[in-house]
């Protein structure tokens, strides 16, 4: 699964995009958020920071919004958008 | 026309832009042009602005500009919605983005494109950095800004 990162997010990865290797070659989308945490350095950090409320982050799941039921596959592209700044 | 949406690297050239929008809609009734266009500051916090550097995930980005310009159309009864946004590196004084809107009274344009920016600012998947002489600022939707090298790391600070 090829994972892209946007805005600060990427500061706190090290990096824009990353290759994951799904175990199972597919993984549920409410367990994206851990796999990611152990896959990619410094994804953790924002875990914990989206858990404290401190920021709320956006998957897409082949760019449209992940949703609860969707299952997520090695040849998948997941997007981590952090909040949106424009204007 | 209804709604057009853009995400763009160059300047509008809005003279021509304007009068033209205004030519197609008066026929229908319409009086009533709103536009705004937000542009780079060339100082933050004291601190002079070299340049503010925006990215956009493109394709969600037009889904969300779409989306909102087709809302305003529905919510407030106006002709015509345009939001163009900029990315890129611009410099103090540059365009970031255009909110046209028509209507037949003035009141619901203003109002529609009130509310379009708004909207545009919290949702829209676009991000800046704005690098200025005291460093570089993550700048998030809400106005807080993260300094770049406390991001690096795993730390932040607003």
């Amino acid at each position: 699964m090829k994972v892209r990162f946007y805005g600060f997010l990427r500061d706190y990865v090290g990096g824009k995009e990353f290759e994951v290797n799904l175990k199972d070659g597919s993984v549920k989308a409410s367990e994206l958020p851990e796999v990611l945490a152990s896959s990619i350095p410094g994804f953790a950090k924002v875990l914990d920071l989206t858990r404290k409320g401190e920021i709320d982050v956006i998957y897409l799941l082949n760019g449209k919004p992940l949703r609860e039921g969707d299952i997520v596959n090695d040849a998948d592209v997941v997007d981590v958008l952090p909040p949106a700044s424009g204007g | 026309m209804g709604v057009k949406v853009g995400v763009i690297k160059d300047d509008v050239e809005l003279d021509s832009t304007l009068k033209a929008l205004a030519r197609q809609v008066a026929g229908k009734g319409c009086g009533a042009l709103v536009m705004f266009m937000g542009f780079v500051k060339g100082v933050v916090d004291g601190s002079a602005v070299k340049e503010l550097v925006y990215e956009a995930h493109e394709s969600y980005a037009l889904e969300k500009l779409r989306e909102i310009g087709e809302w305003a159309i529905k919510e407030f009864g106006v002709e015509d919605v345009v939001i163009l946004h900029r990315v890129g590196a611009l410099r103090p004084g540059d365009p970031t983005v255009y909110v046209i809107v028509t209507a037949v009274t003035r009141g619901k344009a203003f109002e529609a494109a009130a509310q379009v920016l708004e909207r545009v600012k919290h949702e829209a998947p676009i991000y800046k950095l704005e690098v200025r002489e005291d460093g570089e600022y993550w700048v998030l939707g809400d106005g807080r800004r993260l300094r770049r090298g406390n991001v690096e790391g795993g730390g932040a600070e607003a």
